[in-house]
């Protein structure tokens, strides 16, 4: 009953996560300035990397022009990578029966074609202002800290939960991964 | 000629093996480490990936490790004004450094 191999919960029941399912308000804390932390490292990155093309585009150096040959390679893979969502389980002919079926396929087609589209604008961005394609396209999904809502900040997207939102505390490694968007309508 | 100042403030430990990668790469080896590197799209998409992990500035000058060691040294706190029965009252002098 007592001592130290009184069968506790621990002991007993093998692997036991002790996550309490409540964020605290320290937590929080630490969250919102990891997040600014992460928006400042962005931000930094952006203005040097403007300021160098700007530097760089009086006096042209290598570096440039191989930036320039390099990037649209690294354009029919995105494209690929856009094409594979719209593989869902149901085959287009069934979808095409229902109206609820019709839409759905509408919805992935212009949220492929938006996709698409934003990807070719953001590669655009990135070579008019001499930053890169990751950054602009950080910049045009990810909010910031001060656009967040609370509800983003501390709790994410779970499909098993209840109410679909589980704490961002329970995501392994969850200060030191980014998870700021969730799915939408969620 | 800008350098992005990088220093590594999370450990790496535990996360994607490309992480560690990317570090490595940076010449991180270690938390608290700073390196200096040239500001280029490709160091950015580089610090991009580990953005979570460390803290960047963009500086004018490389710093060799000795300045940065300088550079960190708090003030030592006080200052000889006037040495007592030295022949060279009122300027200040320890260990034939000058001080304030």
């Amino acid at each position: 009953m007592f001592g130290a191999f009184r069968p506790s919960a621990p002991l007993s029941g093998g692997l036991l996560w002790k996550i309490p399912w409540r964020i605290s308000a320290p937590q929080k804390l630490r969250q919102r300035r990891r997040l600014r932390r992460v928006d400042n490292v962005v931000a930094v990155l952006d203005t040097a990397l403007q300021r160098h093309a700007l530097s760089s585009s009086s006096q042209p150096t290598p570096f440039t022009s191989s930036a320039d040959s390099s990037s649209p390679p690294s354009d029919p893979s995105a494209r690929l990578d856009n094409k594979t969502p719209t593989s869902s389980i149901a085959t287009r002919e069934e979808l095409l029966v229902t109206a609820q079926g019709q839409r759905f396929l509408q919805s992935e087609a212009s949220a492929g074609q938006s996709r698409q589209r934003a990807t070719r604008e953001e590669a655009a961005e990135a070579q008019r202002t001499g930053t890169i394609k990751l950054i602009e396209r950080w910049k045009a999904e990810m909010p910031t800290e001060a656009e967040m809502l609370p509800r983003d900040k501390y709790t994410m997207f779970d499909r098993k939960e209840k109410k679909y939102r589980k704490g961002v505390h329970k995501l392994p490694k969850w200060t030191r991964v980014s998870q700021r968007v969730n799915p939408p309508g969620y | 000629m800008p350098y992005l100042r990088i220093t590594l403030l999370r450990s790496a430990i535990g996360l994607p093996k490309p992480t560690l990668g990317v570090l490595k790469a940076l010449g991180l080896r270690k938390r608290l480490a700073t390196v200096y590197h040239p500001v280029s799209p490709s160091v950015a998409g580089q610090v991009f990936r580990v953005k979570e992990l460390v803290d960047v500035q963009e500086v004018e000058e490389r710093l060799t490790r000795e300045e940065m060691r300088e550079w960190r040294r708090p003030e030592s706190g006080f200052w000889v004004e006037k040495r007592v029965g030295g022949d060279r009252g009122g300027e200040g002098k320890i260990l034939g450094q000058s001080v304030r």
